[in-house]
């Protein structure tokens, strides 16, 4: 026979041989159970255990698992965090992680702090702790969403350009007046805000203001019971460099705007409300509506929805072509 | 005075004769010990190799817990230098196995010097093809999701 059985030896070698070259090939990782995956990957730092993401579905998944936080770079030396994106879920028996969460990660060169609760009832909103002010002074960007702001004695956001509050609550009107007004170089405001939310009118006074949008909801729960709630509310504008506005606030009684010597682009998505459709409507508010077109007459481009309008021509009997004319 | 020994045996029935003082690194030796003494421990999911080298490790860090008087014992720094060689020597499926041997056989500090060997692995890779490469990681994704993926995950500023 020209094909010689190999000797025991040389057997024993070519199995050792095709058993490591199998193993060199083998997805060891896929062996390990989630648990010893997670503590290598808490071993690196975070941006590296976010790069493994892509690798598979399973990788995915365990990345989400990893207990630790390790956000320092080592690409340069006098590297910060900048940027911050909290999401974070709360329950009745968390009632302090948001806190907990700034004060953890909050540096002194944060720029651009984005921290939003989600799954909380609107009872247990949890109040921005007073650490978030002391980081305040260099921050550019700031969300804030279903947070309770509280009452606090001053704050100074002297480089923040943009400014996005949503369905919050507030202590009151003053101090969301005093929070919106304690940045002097504010570009970007936007508001959403809900019935519950402690304020009857909001106002917006700000000389460098370019951009701003206004929102008034009700949230989960809230019924036509909370109309009372919206007796006194208002909007009022005082804001000489807007340059554009998107208006959707159908809940407020009074919407004033004033100064608006610069406006170029206005959106009015919502101006009236449910309880303006078809019913009667006083002199009072027949004016408010008249004055806030007038207020807004010198825009170059006005976008008014199919709904405002119907409201304006059927209830308010108003000469829609006069305003657009204006 | 003698040195209790213990005997541990690999999955190729080969017998290991250890001080018990260095198999006592491992808590789940430990705690067979006390429940089954003067008996031989089947390690049947460990191969006579990698139970010679976690018999290594535990030897080396056995010193230690001696106590300060030992003159011979190494001092932390030097440790940690042993362990970093000590890992490095070993090549990456016998690392995995090594471990999950410390993993199974309950030693902290060896499951962190090897966790920490194969995240250094990881880290030391350019890119996500060099991770798969490295550790014959299959890809599950399609493009679309490896797209969608990174868009969520984009690095700020």
């Amino acid at each position: 026979m020209e094909e010689k059985s190999f000797s025991r030896k040389q057997q024993r070698m070519y199995d050792e041989y095709r058993a490591s070259y199998l193993r060199a090939r083998e997805d060891m990782m896929s062996k390990l159970p989630d648990s010893l995956l997670c503590q290598i990957l808490s071993y690196l730092p975070t941006k590296d255990t976010i790069r493994t993401s892509v690798l598979s579905h399973r990788w995915k998944s365990v990345c989400l698992l990893v207990p630790s936080l390790d956000l320092s770079s080592s690409e340069e030396e006098n590297s910060v965090l900048y940027k911050l994106k909290l999401s974070l879920q709360r329950d009745k028996n968390d009632q302090r992680c948001v806190t907990r969460w700034i004060d953890f990660v909050a540096t002194p060169k944060l720029k651009h702090l984005d921290v939003e609760c989600v799954l909380a009832n609107r009872i247990f909103l949890e109040v921005i702790p007073q650490s978030l002010y002391s980081i305040c002074d260099t921050l550019v960007y700031l969300r804030l969403h279903w947070l309770s702001l509280g009452d606090f004695e001053s704050v100074s956001l002297p480089c923040l350009k943009t400014m996005r509050l949503e369905h919050n609550v507030y202590a009151d009107d003053a101090s969301l007046e005093s929070f919106i007004s304690s940045s002097p170089v504010l570009e970007d405001l936007s508001i959403v805000r809900m019935v519950h939310d402690n304020v009857k009118v909001l106002r917006v006074i700000s000389r460098t203001l370019t951009s701003f949008h206004v929102d008034y909801l009700y949230s989960e729960g809230d019924g036509f019971v909370d109309l009372f709630l919206r007796e006194g509310s208002g909007v009022l504008i005082d804001a000489p460099r807007l340059k554009y506005l998107k208006f959707e606030d159908d809940l407020s009684e009074s919407k004033i705007i004033t100064n608006a010597v610069s406006l170029e682009k206005v959106n009015v998505a919502f101006v009236f409300g449910d309880t303006d459709f078809g019913g009667v409507v006083d002199l009072p508010k027949r004016n408010m509506v008249r004055d806030f077109f007038n207020s807004i007459s010198e825009v170059r481009e006005m976008k008014i929805s199919l709904y405002t309008m119907e409201v304006m021509y059927i209830s308010f009997a108003m000469d829609v072509a006069c305003v657009l004319t204006c | 005075m003698s040195k209790k020994m213990i005997v541990l045996k690999s999955s190729e029935g080969v017998s290991f004769v250890v001080e018990e003082a260095v198999a006592r690194q491992s808590k789940i030796i430990s705690f067979l010990v006390e429940e089954f003494p003067d008996r031989e421990l089947p390690l049947t999911n460990m191969t006579s190799e990698i139970l010679r080298k976690t018999i290594e490790y535990c030897k080396k860090h056995v010193v230690e817990d001696d106590g300060g008087g030992d003159s011979s014992s190494s001092s932390s720094g030097d440790l940690k230098e042993w362990d970093v060689k000590f890992v490095a020597e070993i090549d990456q499926p016998r690392l995995m196995d090594l471990l999950m041997a410390a993993n199974y056989l309950d030693i902290p500090s060896l499951l962190d010097v090897t966790c920490q060997k194969v995240a250094d692995t990881i880290a030391a890779c350019n890119d996500e093809k060099e991770i798969r490469a490295t550790f014959n990681i299959e890809n599950d994704f399609t493009e679309e999701e490896v797209e969608a993926i990174r868009m969520e995950n984009q690095y700020p500023i």
